[in-house]
Parts: structure tokens; C-alpha cells; sequence
């Protein structure tokens, strides 16, 4: 009997410990996501208190074939594919400079860390007043396209992917660095008296033995870059976003909440941006995982 | 295969001086043993040979070429890590294939070495698994099989034995011993365990605080240690060290005599007696017994002379002190050997 009390009270103060967690998980995870669904199978209207009606699937079909859909979904891959690849190249290639042991890298280190830090506002605010086409850098140096590059749509888009690659970048500096300090020494200096050179080493025992860190990094560079739209709302706007190319899902969400209220086709894009992000995330853990090696 | 030289190596790092002035010389074909505890330059000593530590001042010559400046990859030398460092997302054969791939090696001869190298060393079944998928000791084959895959001139073997269980490493020692008479290769084997240099060198170099002690063969080093730190070190157990003064043709402690002591000298000595030449005899000096080691046939006892420790090593039906025990031990035999007290150095 006194076991049995013992457990109970045991388990009642799981749960007292575990309530915080879950409450930030119900208020802040779980409701949102039931929400979204509710949203998504009805026909809400722009202003609260008016009724809303079921529309079942047919809200989702409709966006589906919208254009405005489509451009968006080739802007937020876009955006991925110039951003992710770049990032994870550049970061690691940083993380191996910093890694010499050489008079002042530490300045370097934190530099380098900072941009994962930063917020998107600072980083659009630098930015901005580099691209600004009458005070910024770029026209100084005599770069100065016409239209100007956040409004032209060959330009826009790239623009905004170098403000997202310097944000990742940090992030990405931070994983391999951590990474490369977690290798094995002896393995790298095994592969040095077996008669590689720095470059061997480097191509053949250090980036197998970082795969997990690189397979990590392109996951969550990912992730990342098909939610971005802060950049775009605030150096491109929601009236020109469309116009120069950069009006990414996530943004779109974020316009059909705030600027032209309609919660169902909000609902509608981010489940839609959810089922896209989780297949490709299946399919990086699909194709890319298995040539990951875990050390042990 | 080829001769190694130390010419006066030194390293500091910082302020700590690791290696003082080492100059020691290795045979072709040689076996050696740098023996010594932690942290007295033996695995920095061998990491200078395979070039990657460079030596404060001083020279690493391979053949009578000095090797100082050379990056490890010119060096043509293989090493066996501790942890045995395979390349884990590598598997067997590929392994063992890396050295080859960093020559101009066709594929077929670099399959057929890989082939001979993992059949020498009971790999052939394994060849397609992955590091991860092995035990300890086909870890430290596979190491092994890295190491003698392309015929380096010289092997260095960073106490490669001591990941693994006891019946494991004594199978593995007489396998290495085999391998390196087999292949002739010129072998510098760094270890801590005193079993294992006498039962695999040639001959052993013994080292403390980054000082080559002596430079013997085993035999050499258990029966004739050049002073008091070989002697304790050397052997299992070590050789009893015991404070006691000579004169006329006694070594006493206090007014006890331990044994008879040379005819000539007098003063202070430390007293070297192998456990086996110590026996339990009450006209002996005092000891208290403090511990008693069961070994099968023969006991250890492990008593206190005032402030020296001792074993004595007796057989297990000869009859003992409990422990707590006072005892009577003398020195008998005519393996006692006198120390310096100060310096360490032999006497006698």
C-alpha cells in the first residue's frame, strides 16, 4: 500500500515538473498548430467577430494553382539554394582558418561568431545602407544599377540571399568550428605519417569526419532559409516583394496575417510550407545521412 | 628498414623542459623499448621520430640522414596509436589501403598488399567492415596491418596494448614480437609496463623526467640497473630499495644487521634486493607485515622497514607473519646491490 502512495506521489511530482514545459508546449506548439488546422479547413473572415464557414479543402486547392503561390515557392528555394550551400561551404571554410593556432585568431573567432547573433533587423539595417543607392558603399564604388538592386527583379533576390549566407554563415562558423575541435587529433596525424599531404587530410579524413556536423548544418541552414522573410519585409516591402521576386512563402504567411488579413490562406501556405520542409527534410536524411559516418 | 638516432634532442614546452639532451641509438632491425612512467618524454621522444613533435634543438636522424625538418609524410615511418586512430568512416581494406593511396601504386597491387597484410594478421574476413563494427583487439590489427602494409623503415608503436584486457595483450605481445622478427623492421615501442619491455625489447631504453636512465638488454637492466630508479622500476615487483648504512662487512639498520655488506666503504646506502633474495629470518632487522598478495604458488609480502616498503616474495605453503604482524628480513643471495642515497647512482 505504502509503495503504492510512494508511487503516486512520485509521479505527482513528474508532472508538477514537468508542467512548465508543457504548458509553453500547449500555449505556444500545440494550440497554434491546431489552429492552423482549423484555419485551414475554414473560410475565416478579415475581421474577428463575423462568422467563418467550412471550406474544406477547397481553400488549399485554390492555392495551390494561384500564381502568386507558385513564384513564391520558387522564390523560398531560390533563396534555400543560394543561402544553404554557400553558407555551409563558407563557414566551414572560415572554421578551418580559425582553427590555426595563429597569433589573434581569437579576434577573428568572435567576429566571425558575431553574425549568428545578430539580428535580421541589424543585418537588413547594414545592408541596406551598403545597397542605399545615394549614401550606401555599393554606389560609392561605383556599383549603382538602375533600377536600383532591392528593387530590380534579377537583383533583389540576390541581395536578400547575401544577408541571409552572412547570417548563416555565423552559425555555420560555429557548428565546424565546434566540430574540427571535437575530431580526433591522432586520426589527422595518423593520416599525416601515412603519407597525406595537408590538403589530402584535409579532403580525405577531415570532411568525411565532419559529415555529421556538415549533414547538420544543411539541415538546419535549411530549415532556416524556407521560413526567411525579414530581410524582404524590411528592405523590400509587401508591394514590391512580388514585383522583384522575393516574395517568399513564409512572407506571404506573414503579408495574408498583417497587411491583407485572410487566416485561412495563411493557414493554408504554412501547411503547405510545413509538408515542403518536412520533405526535404526526409529526403536530406534519406540521401545525405547515409553517407554521414559517426565516429563511434 | 633502417638505423635511428636521437643526437642530443631536447623539448621544452613553455617552461617545461620534457626531454633533456637524448642521444640513444637504434639498430637496423632493432627492437627498442622506451620504458618509463608518465610524463617522462618517452611518447614525445616517439612522436619527434614520426615528426610530429620537433625537437627544441638537437636532431632525429633515419639512416644517418637527419630527419629534423622533414613532414612526417617524407619520413616513410608507420605508427600504431593508443587509441590505434583508424579512419572511421573508412573500412578495413580501405584502411589498411590508405598509405598505398598516397603513392603511385596501381590498384591491383595496392588490393593484392591490402590482401597480404590483412591475411597476415587474421583480418581477411573483416576487410569490408567499419571500425565501429570491430573489437578492441581486430581494432589493433587492423592498426597493425596499416602499419606494415607499405614496408616503412621504421614502426613506432605509442603503447599500442593498453586498451586492451589482460589475456588479450599478452596474446597481442607475442604477436607483435613475431611480426617485427619476421619483417626485421626497425621498431621504437613506447610503454609504461615494465612486463612488456622485458618480454618484447631487444634491448630497453629506461627514462625519467625526460632522462635516458640506461640502455640495456632485459637481462642487463633486471640484474644490473644503473641506479636506484631502473632498480625499483624494472621488474615485477621492482627491486626493494632499503635505507641502511655499511660497514664492516655488514649492512646494518640501526643496530640490526640486514646482511653481509661489501668488505670496503662505510656510510649511508640504499640497498637494492630483489623480493626473491629478501627472506623472513627473526635475526633479521624489524618489519611490520602490512599486506599479504596472493598470487597462486607464491605470496607476496608486503612489509615496512621504518619508512622503507618492501615485498618479499616467498612460496604460498612457507609459513608467513599475519599482517600487522612483526617480522624479522634479511638479505640473502648475492643479488643485493648499494645505491647512493643521494644521487641514485650504483655503488657496487
Amino acid at each position: 500500500m505504502s509503495r503504492h502512495l510512494d508511487r503516486t506521489k512520485e509521479a505527482g511530482l513528474a508532472y508538477l515538473l514537468i508542467a512548465p514545459a508543457l504548458v509553453l508546449a500547449v500555449v505556444f506548439i500545440i494550440y497554434p498548430f491546431m489552429r492552423n488546422f482549423s484555419l485551414f479547413l475554414y473560410h475565416a473572415p478579415p475581421y474577428p467577430g463575423l462568422p467563418s464557414h467550412f471550406a474544406g479543402l477547397s481553400q488549399f486547392t485554390t492555392m495551390l494553382t494561384s500564381s502568386t503561390f507558385l513564384q513564391g515557392l520558387e522564390a523560398t528555394l531560390l533563396y534555400t539554394v543560394i543561402v544553404v550551400p554557400t553558407g555551409v561551404l563558407l563557414g566551414l571554410i572560415l572554421a578551418v582558418v580559425a582553427h590555426q593556432k595563429l597569433k589573434g585568431m581569437a579576434i577573428y573567432r568572435t567576429i566571425f561568431a558575431t553574425t549568428a547573433v545578430s539580428s535580421v533587423a541589424v543585418a537588413a539595417v547594414i545592408f541596406g545602407t551598403f545597397m542605399n543607392p545615394v549614401l550606401g558603399l555599393l554606389p560609392w564604388l561605383g556599383i549603382n544599377p538602375n533600377p536600383p538592386i532591392l528593387q530590380s527583379p534579377t537583383w533583389a533576390m540576390l541581395a536578400m540571399g547575401v544577408i541571409g549566407l552572412w547570417q548563416f554563415m555565423g552559425l555555420s562558423f560555429i557548428l565546424f568550428s565546434a566540430g574540427l575541435q571535437s575530431l580526433p587529433e591522432e586520426v589527422l596525424e595518423a593520416a599525416r605519417i601515412d603519407g597525406a599531404s595537408e590538403v589530402g587530410v584535409f579532403w580525405r579524413v577531415t570532411v568525411p569526419l565532419l559529415s555529421p556536423t556538415i549533414f547538420y548544418a544543411i539541415t538546419v541552414g535549411t530549415i532556416g532559409a524556407m521560413y526567411t522573410f525579414g530581410q524582404m519585409d524590411l528592405l523590400v516591402g509587401p508591394f514590391s516583394a512580388q514585383y522583384v521576386h522575393v516574395n517568399t512563402l513564409a512572407y506571404q504567411i506573414y503579408q495574408y496575417v498583417v497587411t491583407e488579413p485572410n487566416p485561412g490562406l495563411a493557414a493554408c501556405i504554412s501547411i503547405a510550407l510545413f509538408i515542403i520542409t518536412a520533405v526535404i527534410t526526409f529526403v536530406n536524411f534519406r540521401f545525405l545521412e547515409r553517407r554521414v559516418t559517426y565516429a563511434n | 628498414m633502417a638505423t635511428v638516432a636521437f643526437r642530443s634532442v631536447a623539448k621544452q614546452f613553455g617552461d617545461k623542459s620534457v626531454l633533456k639532451g637524448l642521444d640513444l641509438e637504434i639498430a637496423d632491425g632493432e627492437f627498442l623499448v622506451l620504458l618509463g612512467p608518465s610524463g617522462c618524454g618517452k611518447t614525445t621522444a616517439l612522436r619527434m621520430v614520426a615528426g610530429l613533435e620537433s625537437p627544441t634543438s638537437g636532431d632525429i636522424e633515419i639512416d644517418g640522414v637527419a630527419v629534423t625538418d622533414l613532414p612526417p609524410r617524407e619520413r616513410d615511418v608507420a605508427m600504431v596509436f593508443q587509441s590505434y586512430a583508424l579512419y572511421p568512416h573508412l573500412s578495413v581494406a580501405k584502411n589498411i589501403e590508405f598509405p598505398l593511396r598516397q603513392t603511385q601504386m596501381s590498384k591491383a597491387e595496392r588490393a593484392a598488399k591490402v590482401t597480404e597484410a590483412a591475411t597476415m594478421l587474421g583480418l581477411a574476413d573483416l576487410v569490408h567492415r567499419k571500425p565501429r563494427e570491430l573489437s578492441g583487439g581486430q581494432r589493433q590489427r587492423v592498426a597493425l596491418a596499416r602499419a606494415i602494409v607499405r614496408n616503412p623503415v621504421c614502426f613506432l608503436m605509442d603503447e599500442p596494448l593498453s586498451n586492451l584486457d589482460a589475456t588479450l595483450r599478452a596474446q597481442t605481445r607475442s604477436d607483435i614480437v613475431t611480426l617485427q622478427r619476421r619483417l626485421g623492421t626497425t621498431t621504437i615501442f613506447v610503454t609504461h609496463d615494465q612486463v612488456e619491455a622485458m618480454t618484447m625489447g631487444d634491448r630497453i631504453a629506461v627514462m625519467h623526467e625526460g632522462v635516458l636512465q640506461q640502455v640495456g638488454t632485459p637481462t642487463e637492466l633486471f640484474f644490473n640497473p644503473a641506479n636506484a630508479f631502473v632498480a625499483g622500476f624494472v621488474g615485477n615487483p621492482g627491486m626493494n630499495l632499503i635505507h641502511a648504512a655499511r660497514g664492516d662487512g655488514e649492512l646494518r639498520v640501526g643496530e640490526q644487521s640486514l646482511g653481509a655488506g661489501p668488505a670496503t666503504g662505510t656510510g649511508p646506502v640504499l640497498v637494492g634486493v630483489r623480493a626473491e633474495d629478501l627472506v623472513l629470518d627473526p635475526s633479521g632487522v624489524d618489519a611490520i607485515c602490512t599486506g599479504v598478495e596472493i598470487l597462486g604458488a607464491e605470496v607476496h609480502l608486503l612489509c615496512s622497514i621504518g619508512e622503507d616498503h618492501v615485498v618479499v616474495r616467498q612460496s604460498a605453503t612457507a609459513p608467513r607473519p599475519g599482517i600487522g604482524e612483526a617480522c624479522g628480513l634479511r638479505a640473502a643471495g648475492n643479488g643485493v646491490l648499494l645505491f647512493d642515497p643521494t644521487s641514485g647512482q650504483r655503488l657496487s
